[in-house]
């Protein structure tokens, strides 16, 4: 079918500030309040005062607002060199991905899924989206493996519980990682 | 849940970028305008790990882009010299925390508004990226200067005293470069284009010396 014209339509999100170190940045949208941090990453521990420092300040101007989630989000990517997964399948390296039927192909390209479910060692919900991403390094493949570990019932009320809540995201996003490559990955990585 | 596939996003919508520094003025300013905003899935780009406290139930996520607010000259080179730091943050792994550093300092002291005028192309963060594939590719980290062309490709030299090797990065898989050696004869000089792979394999054999034995 032809199509004579085509609209677009777009419409401010929020906004992102990114620090004079290009490290640190803060997402404002409407309802959500976000401190990241890109790599070099630095410890736990000390992301999470940088975001405590942040949500202080936000809180300060804007007041306080009901807290419905809170989640932490970790976005890893992992380069894995051409010969080393050429004839292999990513099960070689990472422990979720997609499967097909012989009869359909013999072998899985690029691919991409999202999963969601609760953790099991803190019950904490997550939300996991996997699949190979555009090559960062020359000859090399790269899969992303995000993970969206959060909370969003039963949020305490007390800015200090709030952020004890909060620090069981850690234990959930590790657990899930950990679970979620495999041995050869690790090596690969270290 | 936050987020959505693209494909069954309804619209497209944007962030607006700023710096670090204009937090308090915009959240006090502008806290009007904050409650327009359409949420959006996550950060877009550059993989930031994020600690995300959010402060009403979620919405069906969008397609997400990053445009630069209307700004002045100065900050649109600081917008330029700060997407080529984030561009280095996907290759931190790769780069050692001496070279970060040695990177970061060369590029504020390319891109200031002293050097830079209104009409002249501002750095292609893709031509920046190809340079940082080609150094973790070819493990060579010994650049001695980088510099940009008119057309924003980023220019590589290496200089010794008895070789000048000068790179262009283009933003597809291609490098136009140049060698002066000087040989017991007299300068000897020598151009190419080939792919990054490619001129990793000729970049070091003059940086390895091989072109003067």
């Amino acid at each position: 079918m032809a199509v004579d014209r085509v609209e677009t339509n777009s419409e401010r999100a929020g906004f992102k500030m990114t620090a004079e170190n290009a490290i640190d940045v803060i997402l404002i949208n409407s309802d959500s309040f976000g401190s990241a941090r890109l790599a070099p990453y630095d410890r736990w521990e000390n992301l999470v005062a940088g975001a405590r420092s942040n949500f202080e300040t936000f809180t300060k101007v804007v007041g306080r607002k009901q807290i419905t989630r809170i989640a932490t989000r970790f976005i890893n990517r992992f380069d894995i060199p051409t010969e080393k997964i050429e004839g292999h399948s990513f099960a070689k390296f990472v422990r979720v991905g997609v499967s097909l039927p012989i009869a359909v192909s013999h072998v899985i390209g690029d691919y991409s899924l999202a999963v969601t479910g609760f953790e099991v060692s803190t019950g904490a919900k997550f939300l996991i989206q996997n699949g190979t991403v555009p090559p960062a390094l020359l000859d090399h493949i790269s899969i992303s493996l995000d993970i969206d570990a959060y909370w969003d019932s039963e949020i305490p009320t007390r800015i200090e519980e709030i952020w004890e809540k909060a620090e069981t995201l850690r234990d959930a996003k590790n657990a899930i990682f950990e679970n979620c490559i495999t041995d050869e990955m690790r090596e690969l990585i270290q | 849940m936050t987020l959505a596939a693209p494909q069954s996003a309804p619209a497209s919508a944007v962030f607006d970028a700023g710096r670090w520094p204009d937090l308090v003025e915009l959240l006090s300013r502008r806290p009007a305008d904050l409650m327009m905003y359409t949420p959006s899935a996550a950060p877009e780009t550059n993989q930031p790990r994020a600690f995300n406290v959010q402060v009403s139930p979620p919405k069906p996520a969008a397609l997400v882009g990053l445009i630069q607010q209307k700004s002045s000259f100065e900050e649109t080179l600081f917008n330029n010299l700060v997407s080529l730091k984030v561009a280095t943050s996907l290759y931190a792994m790769h780069l050692s925390a001496e070279e970060r550093a040695r990177l970061f300092a060369r590029l504020d002291s390319v891109i200031n508004t002293e050097d830079w005028h209104e009409d002249d192309s501002l750095p292609r963060s893709e031509s920046f990226v190809n340079f940082l594939k080609w150094m973790v590719y070819s493990n060579d980290f010994s650049w001695s200067s980088i510099g940009v062309s008119n057309e924003g490709n980023v220019l590589v030299a290496w200089s010794r005293p008895d070789l000048v090797l000068t790179a262009q990065f283009f933003v597809q898989n291609k490098v136009t470069w140049t060698s002066t050696v000087e040989t017991k004869e007299g300068p000897a000089h020598t151009v190419g284009t080939c792919s990054l792979q490619y001129f990793a394999t000729q970049a070091l054999f003059y940086l390895s010396r091989g072109a003067m034995r």
